[in-house]
């Protein structure tokens, strides 16, 4: 655990071409991609003298063969940077578009020899998303398009076995408190706190949330900050430090250090925090909130985050993986595209293409080197959960944790049957 | 505790308004936590397929407008030094424990500071969670001269107050202050060390830094408005 959270903290301050980052991605998922690829077409691939091509540019007419590559989708719709450059100046920019899939996106596949479109009805069915490394079996056609027979990738990674608990632990997952100026949830907050650190409810009630033995905050502990502009107020050069409201900080602060004093908590940041936009964002900083960070029992983590709690290995993120990831295809069902990304064995394969990310070198710290027992993604517009099988015995419970802001709920997972529920705060006033 | 503060101000006549937790499985198999005023409780409690637990959540004189009301009697005065501060009162169910949460004397130096109970299942015994010594006192009166000469040092390690929450042999929770050494670079200031100030000589220097404060204010204000005219005005 310690070894991959590691790789998710930026080290050096050097920025660089993000081709180096598709290169390693390619080579570390090719071998686990050509592995399965010939589980799943090892009798076509023997009987049929099919080959696996290294490089694309080797790829000849008529041939079915089998290649290997990155995913690459070109869509009309999505940010282009050479767009933004060339359009006039005197015209207002667009609103982002919420999808930017439409009817005549056209699909690549590239490695590091060079590019092929892939044409096909299988390919409709399938998820397609930039940045997915996968294996194609198919031939070259006369247009020089590649036409799919069958479409194959990486897989679950390998899962370390669950371990046996007899007693009922619970973790609380929480995201989107999203305490902002005028907060209007803090009673809701303050019902969370107390049932948390047990001063809630009668003996019951609270030999139940003894039980919980830590809290996982999964990002946007604190509201967007917008910018209003007021047009009485004179416009000023520089920086006006008077806008600036720090209440919510301190709320933030004094709520962490009040539960931290009965729970482990581990705050993850998420895309209205203040630190880094690009993934994998780094932990809080420790003067942000001096009072919790004097707790031994506070830890401040990056997005997203490994966590092994009693041998149950935990993974999250705070939503901006899988809100990418939902633009680029028509349907909502999130609990769909988090199982694919544990098929296509990456968190985050939109990175570096639509979700700004960290232009790493030697390694991609998004590959999944393992399966996670409970995958949870933060900031979702409700609580979805479902259990996810793999090939090979692995047991993934997949939870869209809702943000607490808006529903007061939170969540809690049984280590012992990995179950989950959650457990609304309100108020009739 | 609560509940027998009811039926005590009932019998005198006066009865404040009283809103109550109700904790349970709602119809659509739900967990959830609810706070309703006195006269929605029967009407709610309908509402629920099982119930775990009830009681009082606070007492007002009348009913409080919104949520906002029951969230600022929360917030510890902090400014207040010289009290026995009860902030938080929170009733349970079982009578014989004792429950008082966040005591916070601060004048009496000699005897131990008891800053939270929490009550447990097993109603006789009484749990102190937080327990700090009154030696922490005294090391606050020595580290000045220690932090006057770390002040001639731009960069190195500092002492830093950490707080370190474990369980002891007999299950209790313990959290203790600590010392730690860390290490800082040249150029970040030391907010604690105008707080230790504060504490040792309370009343004439609290007066003196809080003058400073805004003088350094006022000062810094005028030095940026004059930046500022240098750009001038859209």
């Amino acid at each position: 655990m310690h070894a991959l959270n590691d790789e998710l903290l930026v080290k050096e301050k050097g920025f660089r071409q993000y081709s180096n980052l598709y290169y390693i991605r390619l080579l570390g998922l090719k071998t686990h991609v050509l592995n399965t690829a010939q589980k799943k077409w090892g009798s076509i691939l023997e009987s049929n003298a099919v080959d696996t091509v290294n490089k694309i540019l080797d790829v000849k007419l008529g041939v079915t063969c089998c290649i290997v590559g990155t995913v690459y989708m070109e869509m009309r719709f999505k940010p282009n940077i050479l767009d933004d450059v060339t359009k006039e100046h005197w015209a207002p920019p667009s609103p982002p578009r919420p999808k930017y899939c439409s009817a005549d996106d056209n699909l690549f596949l590239e490695d590091e020899s060079g590019r092929i479109k892939l044409v096909g009805d299988i390919l409709k069915r399938e998820i397609r998303v930039t940045g997915v490394i996968m294996a194609v079996l198919g031939k070259e056609n006369t247009e020089g398009n590649f036409e799919v027979y069958d479409i194959c990738v990486a897989g679950f990674p390998y899962q370390p076995s669950a371990p046996v608990i007899t007693d009922d632990k619970y973790i609380a997952l929480v995201s989107g408190i999203n305490i902002g100026p005028n907060y209007s949830s803090a009673l809701q907050l303050q019902l969370m706190t107390e049932y948390l650190t047990g001063e809630l409810g009668n003996s019951f009630v609270q030999t139940l949330t003894s039980k919980i033995a830590r809290m996982i905050i999964a990002g946007n502990s604190l509201q967007e900050i917008k910018v209003v502009e007021d047009e009485k107020k004179e416009k000023k050069y520089g920086y006006d430090s008077s806008s600036y409201n720090a209440q919510p900080l301190s709320d933030l602060d004094n709520l962490l250090n009040e539960i931290c004093s009965e729970l482990p908590v581990d705050l993850m940041p998420g895309g209205n925090d203040p630190v880094n936009t690009f993934l994998p964002q780094q932990p809080f900083i420790s003067g942000l909130l001096p009072k919790a960070c004097q707790n031994s029992t506070f830890q401040r983590v990056t997005n997203p985050y490994w966590c092994e709690i009693d041998g149950v290995v935990f993974f999250g993120t705070s939503g901006q993986t899988i809100d990418d990831i939902a633009k680029y295809v028509e349907n909502e069902d999130r609990l769909k595209l988090a199982e694919q990304t544990l098929h296509w064995r990456h968190v985050a394969p939109t990175t570096p293409d639509t979700l700004w990310c960290h232009p790493f070198r030697d390694y991609d710290p998004f590959i999944m080197k393992q399966t996670p027992h409970v995958y949870f993604i933060g900031n979702q517009k409700e609580f979805a959960t479902t259990i996810i099988k793999g090939p090979e015995q692995q047991c993934v419970r997949i939870i869209l944790l809702p943000s607490f802001a808006e529903t007061g709920n939170i969540v809690l997972v049984n280590l012992k049957n990995l179950d989950c529920h959650t457990v609304s705060f309100s108020s009739t006033f | 505790m609560l509940s027998e503060f009811e039926a005590s101000m009932s019998i005198t006549g006066k009865t404040p308004h009283a809103v109550y937790c109700i904790c349970g499985i709602t119809k659509e198999d739900r967990h959830a936590v609810l706070l309703v005023p006195k006269e929605e409780l029967e009407e709610t409690k309908q509402k629920y397929k099982t119930l775990t637990s009830i009681h009082i959540y606070s007492m007002e004189e009348h009913r409080p407008k919104d949520g906002s009301a029951l969230v600022i009697t929360d917030y510890k005065p902090t400014t207040d030094e010289s009290a026995l501060v009860i902030t938080d009162c929170k009733s349970t169910t079982d009578e014989s424990a004792l429950v008082i949460m966040d005591c916070k004397p601060t004048t009496d130096e000699s005897a131990h500071i008891i800053t939270d109970y929490k009550p447990t299942t097993d109603e006789s015994t009484l749990v102190i969670t937080d327990y700090k010594s009154n030696s922490m006192e005294i090391d606050q009166e020595q580290s000045p001269q220690l932090l006057s000469k770390k002040q001639a040092l731009p960069c190195g390690k500092r002492k830093v107050s950490k707080k370190r929450i474990y369980q002891d042999a007999k299950g209790f929770k313990v959290s203790e202050d600590t010392y730690e050494w860390e290490s800082f670079s040249e150029g970040e200031c030391d907010p604690r060390q105008t707080g230790i100030n504060v504490k040792i000589k309370p009343e004439r220097s609290s007066i003196k830094n809080s003058v400073n404060k805004r003088g350094k204010r006022k000062g810094d204000d005028s030095s940026q408005k004059s930046l500022l005219n240098f750009f001038g005005k859209i």
